[in-house]
């Protein structure tokens, strides 16, 4: 579909991720497709509950029960290729890897090298009773243990130590510690690349001791420890101060183009997105109902919910509410007619959208899920009255996933 | 009392957990036994038979007999009038005090704070069980005897006419049990006195006791109640324990059948057996049931709680 | 650090002042005991006479707060005080239990620990597998158990029936197994020891298992839905550090304070145990003195229990703002 030969250095077709929850499957993530360059930063927007964090977290392999993939594929280019053509042939597709079909310790090996995350808070996403210079060594110690030059001939799973309860009693002891002396230098390294000073104190020092704008920085040096080719960020600038959320996307722009980096960026701060990426997907209830490039989006959409997240109608700052569904109302995501799912908040919305529309290509980058982009539907049907709805109805609203 | 979206938590707890039936099965069982005993057991708990002595169990002798003949079935049911009366009433007791100390403490604060704080850390440093067999040393077996109505009323026939209850057990429980319900008061009562309804209830000239009834108390409630449950359970332990240490004043216990049935262990196994899993039985139920109550009222709590 | 310093001194201080309320209520136990000495240990038929001069002999018609003060200023000086009934000092009646008690106690720790611990990190990992489902029932039933009555049906099946473990009481302590074993190089000490000690160890520690299996599972659970785990994940860690390493050291954590809380529990178990094997330990020593009315050997234990358990608190709490760095000393 989105083949662009090997420039692309991740794509993802059709992905689909369900919550099967005691009140009915939940499809938080219905036929993701999309593509990102080498080098490219790709955004994602959409309000709470639209799938973003979702679609991120599957291609991240963090889906945890009740949630599974159900669909699709998640095609990474990556030199894991060469190292399984003789164990894993199937899971090779043309000079990609589609992570999916990897058995679950061969994936494994991917996260933290291949791809990377750094998330919205900084404070929970560090373990409290670990300094922080100890786990961002960890990150640099697994990628050590488990690098490819040093395998040869052994099956990879093979080199994914074991550790169990005797080795959690061990690890309190220095000279048996999982992290090495040469992890933690290599950790303090980076903790000067990302502008922390003094980083050899601050390594020695606990999550709480930091302020939130530098925690965020040491998780971006514990991301690219690694040296990934993708970098995933999920609104990594939301829970900071304004000032500081300047300085950490200059800091992400450096390390994306001194490592060209992939970068998937989520975000609901449409300034962030407008600043940082060179293509956006819009999302909504699950779906990416319009993408391309920036000028596609900003200036030239066609999707009225676009539109309407451009405009910064005030439906943007409404919350929606947490998947609870034992408050007892169906959600959307579980009963999913065939009809467009943006229907009643849709200004424009017309008879014909009771069938969910096709995606249409308004350009080479550009598309859309919309009958609005079909001109010659639109001649067509210029008797027609459409259907306005209002704005503010909240009753079918986004129910969110639990994730976003 | 019981707003809409617990009941619908409870129904779906009972929809999918095989727990809470089993739960309400089990309590059902022992507050039927208690309530009904003359007419769900077979006979009188302390008629012997001593032909009979020590048969297992039978058809006419569902659990057995004892060394006397007596009619371990009977005993048993009987046996759940006491652990159940001792373990309300204990917590009743132990939760008018506690409740009263710690809202009181929280709400004012200051050295009535401190003291009553202070007290509460003193009584924990004892065990409760070791406390409850000092008083025992202290007061003795006190033998309350209450009629049993259905007796009484003449409804029944061949049955004890009392029921007798270890009151020293109950007044020990009641006066070392108060320390959880204190703090949990006091937690809440600290939570909720800076609340904007408070204010505005004292500046219109509301008098303490009038806030601590009408505001702090009600929004405690539910925690107060969840502990409640626990320590019902945790009462019809002791109470077992205490009474199988010879430590009672009831004439038909589980844990005073159970100290009975130990000299014949291994010739009438049956004796200690069924008192044992009788109590099995009602704490069980308890817990489960306790289990779905918060689960109910509140199921973002984490599972697990520490008692 | 000066904050650390003051924190500790405010907690040590806080503690004395309870400790030293407990001894006050524990002596004031002496107004309300039926009968006094004299009654106790003279005949039935002695005179008043001969009692009031026993009772001035012995100091009780004095002040109370005369003898208040001679008792605490002897308790400072470890004399606990001397049993008329059993005609001996009290700490001569308690030393030698002490032993056997403390190794019933820690037996059943061991047990409790070593089993729960396991049983919560699997449950926890194999959420409402069948598994997870044996677990939680079975902790379930071992804190719904009366611990006494399980201790007799495990005699009974497995000491009677299935002839695997000695009914009688223990005849050797550790202690002296381990020395038959260093010193004869024979083993027969250490099993015959471990013999004797399983079914009690069992019995008491089975409502601890049952607990801390529910708190580590618990905890676990807890711990897996945050967010760090899922960015240990991330980062590419390996399962097996992400559970052990990550979620386990921050489930432990709380539950050493727990466990310290829970050592009150532990001595009124053993009371009952002690009971229901003959143990020849303290708890044993309780239930005699209080039937036999032994006021001195009561009260002593009281203060002892009370000392060991604020002792033990204190202890968790201070180790409690060493082992979590989250915690300031800024009470």
């Amino acid at each position: 579909m989105l083949m662009n030969d090997n420039t692309n250095a991740i794509e993802i077709d059709q992905l689909s991720t369900t919550y099967f929850t005691e009140e009915g499957d939940v499809n938080a993530v219905d036929g993701v497709s999309f593509a990102v360059p080498r080098g490219e930063v790709f955004g994602i927007v959409g309000e709470s509950g639209s799938g973003k964090s979702v679609t991120v977290r599957s291609i991240m392999d963090l889906i945890q029960p009740p949630g599974e993939i159900t669909g699709g594929s998640i095609r990474l280019q990556t030199e894991l290729k060469e190292k399984i053509t003789s164990e894993y042939p199937n899971a090779i597709s043309g000079d990609t890897v589609d992570l999916r079909k990897l058995p679950e310790n061969v994936r494994q090996w991917v996260n933290g090298r291949e791809i990377s995350m750094i998330f919205q808070d900084p404070n929970r996403s560090f373990n409290k009773s670990f300094t922080v210079g100890h786990q961002i060594a960890e990150a640099v110690e697994t990628n050590a243990r488990t690098d490819l030059t040093n395998l040869s001939n052994k099956p990879l799973s093979d080199t994914i130590d074991s550790y169990g309860m005797f080795e959690f009693m061990l690890d309190s002891m220095p000279s048996k510690s999982y992290v090495s002396e040469e992890s933690m230098e290599r950790a303090i390294e980076l903790l000067r690349k990302v502008g922390i000073s003094d980083p050899k104190l601050r390594a020695e020092q606990y999550p709480h001791e930091f302020s939130g704008g530098m925690l965020q920085r040491a998780m971006i040096a514990q991301a690219i420890a690694g040296e990934p080719k993708v970098l995933i960020a999920d609104e990594p600038t939301s829970a900071l101060d304004v000032t500081i959320q300047t300085q950490i996307l200059d800091l992400l722009d450096e390390m994306q183009r001194e490592l060209n980096m992939s970068v998937i960026l989520i975000s609901h701060n449409l300034g962030v997105v407008a600043r940082m990426c060179d293509k956006v997907g819009v999302m909504y209830a699950g779906e990416i109902v319009e993408k391309g490039n920036l000028t596609d989006i900003f200036e030239n959409s066609v999707h009225p919910y676009t539109d309407g997240l451009i405009n910064a109608i005030p439906s943007l700052e409404q919350t929606s509410e947490r998947l609870d569904v034992i408050d007892g109302n169906v959600p959307n995501l579980i009963d999913m007619g065939s009809e467009c799912r943006f229907i009643d908040r849709c200004p424009k919305a017309m008879e014909k959208c009771r069938t969910e529309p096709p995606t249409y290509s308004v350009d080479e980058e550009h598309k859309v899920s919309c009958y609005l982009a079909d001109e010659t539907q639109k001649s067509k049907e210029d008797n027609e009255i459409p259907m306005i709805k209002e704005f503010n109805k909240n009753k079918d609203g986004i129910k969110s996933d639990g994730g976003k | 009392m019981i707003d809409d979206r617990t009941k619908r938590n409870l129904v779906r707890e009972f929809k999918q957990s095989p727990a809470a039936w089993v739960g309400v099965a089990a309590f059902l069982t022992v507050v039927i036994a208690a309530i009904f005993a003359p007419f769900v057991a077979t006979q009188s708990p302390n008629v012997q038979n001593l032909p009979a002595s020590q048969t297992s169990p039978t058809w006419a002798y569902p659990m057995g007999t004892d060394n006397l003949g007596r009619d371990i079935f009977s005993r048993v049911v009987y046996g759940a009038r006491v652990s159940l009366v001792v373990g309300i009433l204990a917590v009743m007791t132990s939760a008018i005090i506690g409740v009263v100390l710690g809202i009181v403490a929280g709400y004012k604060g200051g050295w009535l704070d401190d003291v009553i704080m202070r007290a509460s850390d003193t009584m924990l440093t004892v065990p409760g069980l070791m406390v409850a067999i000092t008083i025992f040393g202290v007061i003795g077996p006190l033998q309350v005897s209450l009629p049993d109505p259905w007796v009484m009323f003449g409804l029944v026939s061949d049955r004890p006419e009392v029921v007798q209850l270890p009151g020293t057990i109950i007044i020990a429980l009641g006066i070392t049990g108060w320390v959880r319900f204190a703090r949990i008061s006091r937690g809440e009562a600290l939570s909720v006195r800076n609340e904007d309804y408070v204010s505005s209830a004292v500046s219109i000239g509301a008098g303490s006791i009038h806030v601590m009834k009408k505001h702090i108390l009600p929004n405690s409630l539910t925690p107060i109640m969840i502990l409640a449950t626990i320590r019902v359970a945790n009462a019809i332990l002791s109470e077992s324990s205490l009474a199988f240490l010879g430590f009672s004043g009831a004439s038909v216990s589980w844990g005073l059948d159970i100290a009975y049935g130990r000299e014949y262990l291994v010739t009438a196994w049956w004796v200690p057996l069924f008192p044992g899993l009788a109590i099995v039985t009602a704490i069980v139920g308890i817990n489960l049931l306790g289990d779905v109550a918060r689960d109910a009222l509140d199921p973002n709590l984490s599972e697990g709680n520490a008692r | 650090m000066s904050n650390l310093s003051s924190f500790l001194i405010k907690r040590l201080i806080h503690s004395i002042i309870v400790f030293w309320v407990a001894v006050t209520a524990i002596f004031s136990l002496r107004l309300f005991i039926p009968g006094d000495i004299a009654t106790i240990i003279l005949p039935e038929d002695a005179s008043p006479a001969l009692r009031d001069e026993v009772r001035s002999d012995l100091g009780l018609d004095r002040p109370m707060y005369e003898q208040y003060i001679e008792y605490v200023l002897g308790l400072l000086q470890g004399d606990l005080g001397y049993s008329y009934l059993s005609r001996a000092p009290v700490t001569e009646l308690m030393l030698p239990r002490l032993v056997p008690t403390i190794e019933l106690a820690v037996a059943a720790m061991i047990v409790a620990i070593v089993f729960a611990i396991p049983f919560g990190i699997i449950s926890a990992q194999k959420r409402n597998s069948p598994t997870d489902f044996t677990v939680t029932m079975g902790s379930l039933a071992g804190v719904s158990t009366p611990n006494f009555w399980l201790g007799l049906m495990l005699v009974l099946v497995l000491g009677v029936w299935f002839g695997l473990f000695p009914t009688s009481r223990q005849p050797l302590t550790f202690v002296s197994a381990v020395s038959i074993l260093i010193f004869d190089q024979q083993v027969y000490g250490l099993i015959d020891w471990l013999r004797h000690i399983t079914l009690p160890a069992i019995t008491l520690g089975t409502y601890y298992m049952a607990l801390l299996t529910r708190l580590t599972r618990g905890g676990m659970l807890d711990e897996l839905g945050q967010l760090y785990i899922t960015a240990a994940r991330a980062k590419g860690l390996p399962n097996p550090i992400v559970n052990y390493k990550h979620a386990l050291t921050n489930t432990l954590i709380p539950l050493i304070t727990i466990v310290a809380l829970n050592i009150g529990g532990l001595i009124a178990g053993s009371i009952v145990v002690e009971e229901v094997f003959a143990w020849p330990g303290v708890g044993n020593l309780f239930i005699d003195s209080i039937n036999r009315q032994d006021w001195p050997v009561v009260q002593s234990l009281l203060i002892f229990v009370t000392l060991g358990y604020v002792g033990m608190n204190t202890l968790a709490d201070i180790l409690y703002t060493f082992v979590n760095p989250e915690v300031s000393y800024n009470d």
